[in-house]
């Protein structure tokens, strides 16, 4: 028995599935493939399947990952993408198959890239707007949380916030940002594009992808 | 593809994988590459519509012709259609995104009458002009097939072209000579008339129809050489016919997520208030053989490890032993569970129930469809109640302690007693169940009864009966619940109100598009839809038009009347329909095509069961 990391791309169409289906698709797929993956004990007997952080709907990303358990040590791992690629619809795609590394646990981040655009201002208004945003000492946004809605404060815990250079009036607004995400804090992508709109005064659409996760200090999460 | 302004407000609705396409096995083809561009239209959601066999058959067989292509579109969800009214973006396919109005043939498939105001609800938002008679030049040609199709009166004004029967060649055909025309650059009546002539279309405007004072219809006119009668398409020989070898797999969740094989058209029982065992006669199987490798192909290009299968009245295939033995050897090996939603239990033994899932998952079912042995010969149901009850027994002491009994209420001949008969007999599926010595101790009895109001249909022996008023509905299902006594009995009854509507459209005739177009207007859609669905909206839709639905759906109609549907011709013959409804008044049963056969028409068409050795 080995456990095997698969990581994928979720894009095109595919970034609107839920996290729900998505397992499903996923199942489907391994099953249909030849692969041979251990089973939970008991009496519902499932493959052994997780996933590291689920992604909110309408997000789009580079490094999707789910942990799989083979029943064969002698297996070789390589050849995962190439059986699994043909029972996935296109928008999601086996990148690359490794041993893991780190426990989940050690999941502290990701790091979004935002393409921001709107029908109510002009992309340059909105590029100003957004240099001035990031700047602020304080971004106040409303959460769901355990006890109901609470106002927080997300400034201090987004890192990473970068501009790209800004020349064509037709092109999106880019910029990326590192937000903290796993088990002790989450914060959600669209909250940071609410608090954009409110600060805007405009309906801001976001086309967002996360890029990459990430471990305490930084280090890439494998 | 998803269209960029749709992204916009895909976060916004409910369920956005519903309006993203992109699944495994998608055709997507360049549509430069093609000649004709078809837009399969199921009018209800994608979760109804991506269960339903049709459109998969039709979706591949269309797109395996290099010079169409087929996408598919279904009817948005109120939210969602509200954000495209608001911000002008048109009903699209799934495939390409490209608007409906960049389509030449825009197909329905009509399968119930209340999704008859999603279909204008689409082609409105589509970009489509409703009515066929402000459609012009060669394009937006607007056709339809399905079981309603056997009276598309109601909808005949929408509509250029309806397809009689089987699709699997009439679509073909009509495709091949709207190609010709193109290249010969014909118009758009030129097309239509000529589409006339090839067997099984049906070409609405084609035809006039005049009306008595009393409101029937007095006659039905074909002109422009178009024939007197349409004869439906039959495909005799299914071992022939086309069947995909996969099919598109939603990423999201669908009413029924599986494989799917038919395995035989048509039914031989002759149930008197069910349409389809008319209208697919005669009964047509599959061999054992075709069956099995169709069912590996496609479990093999979907990966789907559930296969059910399809067809009225399973247990009626002439083979099911031998089939079943074969498939489950080849199931249990690739893991696959095998499902036959429509199946008598009776006559099977315990081996076999085992090796299906829907048995096993489900509990029993039993459709009685009336709770008296004397209302079961009427409608020519051939269930006997000792048969029923020695089968429950059978499953009880086999551990089963849930049963599902379905029946209908307004049936012709109907009294209060037979009524009380459908508690009646619940009970004694109740009282079989404690009088069973082997039965899982410690465990109550659940038998559920459902009853729906009935609608009379056109081509069963039933198209002349005026349906049961509301108020008569309701005193029968209250009847019903005062007559229950047991608390192991659940008793759920389906709304009379969408009976009734369906009843107005099932047999109505073309001044109904007014009131159509009316509810369309209103924003009336979705009325399969409970949450949607309003009774009283549709009668003030009504008098606003000055119809009177009554007409339509209570009223009892003399044998010599001109039917709106009498143009068309389903193979059965009006007599055999005559004769079979005067047996049914005497309570006098008909036996099924296997025992003998009662000669309804359906012969003509040369081949099913009509000819087997008996
Ligand atoms: S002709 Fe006879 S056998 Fe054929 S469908 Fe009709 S009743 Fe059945």
């Amino acid at each position: 028995m080995k456990n095997v990391r698969v990581f994928f791309k979720k894009d095109f169409e595919c970034r609107y599935i839920s996290h729900l289906d998505l397992v499903r698709i996923i199942t489907r797929a391994i099953q249909r493939s030849e692969l041979n993956i251990w089973h939970t004990q008991g009496y519902n007997s499932r493959i052994y399947l997780t996933f590291s952080l689920p992604l909110s709907l309408g997000i789009r990303s580079d490094c999707e990952n789910f942990d799989i358990r083979l029943t064969d040590d002698a297996f070789d791992i390589s050849d995962i993408p190439d059986m699994l690629n043909p029972f996935l619809p296109h928008g999601v795609k086996i990148l690359s198959v490794s041993l893991p590394k780190y426990p989940y646990s050690q999941i502290d981040s990701a790091l979004y890239q935002f393409k921001i655009s709107s029908d109510d201002i002009s992309n340059l208004e909105l590029y100003s707007l957004l240099s001035r945003f990031i700047k602020k000492p304080e971004i106040l946004v409303e959460k769901k949380t355990k006890r109901g809605m609470r106002t927080i404060d997300i400034a201090p815990s987004i890192t990473e916030i970068k501009i790209e250079d800004f020349n064509d009036n037709d092109e999106d607004v880019v910029f990326s940002a590192n937000l903290p995400a796993g088990s002790a804090e989450n914060i959600n992508p669209f909250l940071l594009i609410n608090a954009i709109s409110d600060f805007c005064n405009a309906e801001i659409y976001a086309d967002i992808t996360r890029k990459n996760i990430m471990m305490q200090g930084g280090a890439k999460f494998e | 593809m998803i269209p960029k302004e749709v992204e916009k407000i895909l976060l916004k609705i409910q369920k956005p994988g519903r309006y993203t396409g992109g699944e495994l096995n998608e055709v997507i083809k360049d549509k430069r590459s093609v000649d004709v561009r078809f837009a399969f239209c199921f009018p209800d959601t994608y979760e109804v519509g991506m269960s339903h066999l049709g459109i998969k058959i039709l979706y591949s067989l269309f797109n395996s012709k290099p010079y169409i292509w087929c996408e598919r579109v279904f009817a948005p969800w109120i939210d969602m259609q509200k954000l495209m009214i608001d911000r002008n973006i048109p009903l699209y396919a799934l495939e390409s995104g490209d608007p409906l109005c960049d389509f030449d043939f825009i197909g329905f498939t009509l399968q119930y009458e209340l999704s008859y105001t999603n279909i204008l609800s689409m082609l409105s938002l589509g970009g489509i002009p409703l009515k066929s008679c402000d459609r012009k030049g060669l394009e937006h040609i607007v056709v339809a097939g399905g079981p309603c199709v056997c009276n598309p009166e109601p909808l005949a004004e929408f509509f250029d072209i309806f397809f009689l029967g089987d699709g699997e060649k009439v679509d073909l055909e009509v495709i091949e000579l709207y190609r010709q025309c193109k290249r010969e650059n014909t118009s758009r009546i030129e097309f239509l008339r000529r589409a006339a002539q090839i067997s099984g279309v049906y070409v609405p405007s084609l035809y006039d129809i005049e009306y008595n004072d009393d409101l029937t219809v007095k006659s039905i006119n074909a002109k422009y050489g178009a024939p007197k009668k349409i004869v439906k398409r039959v495909e005799i020989n299914m071992d022939d016919c086309y069947y995909p070898q996969s099919f598109v797999i939603p990423n999201i969740e669908i009413i029924h997520d599986r494989a799917v094989e038919e395995i035989f058209r048509g039914c031989i029982r002759g149930c008197r208030f069910c349409q389809a065992g008319y209208i697919y006669r005669p009964t047509r199987e599959k061999s054992v053989d075709t069956i099995c490798g169709q069912c590996r192909c496609i479990c093999e290009n979907t990966g789907y490890d559930e296969i059910s299968l399809s067809s009225l009245s399973s247990s009626d295939y002439t083979q099911i032993v031998s089939l079943l033995e074969k498939l489950h050897e080849w199931a249990s090996k690739e893991n696959v569970s095998l499902s036959l939603p429509s199946m008598r239990v009776d006559g099977f033994s315990d081996d076999i129930l085992s090796k299906l899932k829907s048995v096993r998952k489900s509990g029993l079912t039993f459709a009685p469809e009336a709770g008296s042995q004397r209302m079961r010969d009427v409608i020519n149901k051939n269930v006997r109640e000792e048969e029923l009850i020695s089968t429950c027994r059978v499953a009880f002491e086999g551990g089963y302690s849930t049963v599902k009994l379905y029946f209908m209420i307004g049936l012709p001949t109907e009294t209060m007693d037979d009524v009380a008969d459908i508690a009646h007999l619940a009970q004694k599926v109740v009282d079989a169940y404690y009088a069973c010595e082997n039965r899982t101790k410690g465990r109550a009895v659940k038998v559920t009864v459902s009853a729906s109001a009935f609608v009379p249909k056109p081509f069963t022996p039933f198209q002349w009966f005026g349906q049961d008023t509301i108020e008569c509905m309701h005193k029968k299902q209250w009847h019903i619940n005062d007559t229950i006594t047991s608390r192991k009995i659940n008793y759920n009854y389906h709304d009379a109100d969408t009976s009734f509507l369906e009843a107005v459209f099932a047999r109505g005739d073309r001044r109904l598009s007014k009131a159509l177009l009316c509810a369309f207007e209103r924003g009336i859609c979705f009325d399969s839809w409970d949450e949607c669905f309003s009774l009283s909206k549709w009668l003030d839709v009504f008098s606003a038009c000055d119809i009177d639905p009554a007409f339509y759906a209570n009223r009892h109609r003399n044998f010599d009347e001109v039917l709106p549907w009498d143009h068309l011709d389903y193979g059965i013959d009006k007599e055999f329909l005559i004769s079979e409804c005067q047996k049914a008044y005497k309570n006098i049963t008909t036996q099924n095509c296997r025992e003998k056969c009662a000669g309804c028409g359906a012969a003509k068409f040369k081949g099913g069961v009509c000819y087997e050795k008996r």
